[in-house]
């Protein structure tokens, strides 16, 4: 009942509107406007937003290291020190003298190595390779003044001797 | 045919029933061409990118029922601020004494309720167009259906029922 009261009253509303006070050609002006003004907006955000990125580019890449921009091809891997090193080697067996001139003229071909290397590897050599081969006889002399060979010596002597009987009365 | 000759052709055929439509929802004629305008203008501007133009009418008709109501709840935000009520009510002139009063208590009814009376009973949609026109679901509308039909009794009073019916019988004889 009242739903048809208010269907009643809209029709009765409607029987008498009221002059429009726009047309289709002031929306299509407005709209005109709006399209204009949008695209206007989207051109600026555009080139506002280029210019942001470009300059973020050229703020990264001057902000690189100037070392890494070589662009000089790489040189030869330089010899590890491990591997390439010559090792000297002195036995006593060799009682040649070293050359003077032998030894300043083996540097090390890379100069980036670190100059402790070459001078903690070739001074134990010479003291700790020296090796005993010969025993003397028992009884004699031995001809050498080296204090490691005579200890060796005694030792034998000591042992070679047959052992003494003492009878104590 | 261009979207502009288009438009044209279109406005000319549905602005007066649209700007009716507005008139019911908002309840005066300045406000109703405000929220016309408004609708027309989103329509030319979501013209070109339509896929489809049949179902036009239903999509201007959802155009103005959201501008109508994104316009009541913008009014709490609004620089100008009404002291009083508009001087104009023309519509009181060309009303009857019965509908005037329903008229003035639908006024008192809130948009959204206001909404979906008009669409149902002004347009006859059905509760799913009026939830599609919306945007809500159809038991939100059947409830804003129910609240709004409720709130119109209860501006109108018990005795206008009868008052109604007095007034029908005599219209009669």
């Amino acid at each position: 009942m009242l739903e048809d009261e208010l269907k009643k009253t809209f029709e009765e509303l409607n029987i008498q509107p009221p002059p429009r006070t726009f047309s289709a050609v002031d929306i299509v002006h407005r709209g005109t406007r709006v399209k204009r003004r949008r695209r206007a907006y989207a051109v600026g955000a555009t080139g506002i937003g280029t210019a942001a990125m470009v300059a973020v580019v050229v703020a990264f890449a001057l902000n690189q290291p100037q070392g890494q921009n070589d662009n000089s091809p790489a040189g030869p891997p330089a010899p590890e020190s491990a591997t390439s090193t010559p090792v000297q080697t002195t036995t006593p067996g060799s009682t040649e003298p070293e050359d003077p001139t032998s030894s300043s003229e083996g540097p090390p071909p890379s100069t980036t190595r670190p100059p402790l290397q070459p001078t903690g590897t070739t001074t134990p050599r010479t003291t700790t390779t020296t090796t005993v081969t010969t025993i003397p006889s028992v009884g004699t002399t031995p001809p050498y003044t080296d204090t490691t060979r005579t200890e060796s010596t005694t030792q034998i002597q000591q042992t070679s001797r047959p052992p003494q009987i003492t009878t104590t009365r | 045919m261009s979207w502009d000759a288009e438009f044209t052709h279109y406005f000319d055929r549905c602005a007066d029933s649209m700007r009716f439509t507005a008139f019911l929802l908002c309840g005066n004629h300045h406000e109703a061409e405000d929220v016309v305008q408004s609708a027309f203008l989103k329509l030319y501007l979501a013209g070109p990118k339509l896929a489809q133009r049949e179902g036009l009418d239903a999509y201007l008709r959802q155009i103005v029922v959201r501008t109508f109501l994104a316009e009541r709840r913008r009014v709490r935000w609004k620089r100008e601020k009404l002291t009083d009520s508009l001087p104009e009510m023309p519509v009181a002139e060309s009303l009857s004494e019965d509908k005037l009063v329903v008229w003035h208590a639908l006024a008192a009814v809130p948009a959204k309720q206001r909404a979906t009376l008009v669409l149902r009973y002004w347009h006859d949609l059905g509760v799913e167009e009026t939830a599609a026109a919306l945007g809500c679901s159809v038991g939100t509308v059947k409830s804003n259906t129910s609240r709004g039909l409720k709130a119109l009794k209860q501006r109108l009073g018990p005795e206008f029922g009868e008052l109604w019916q007095e007034v029908s019988r005599g219209a009669r004889g």
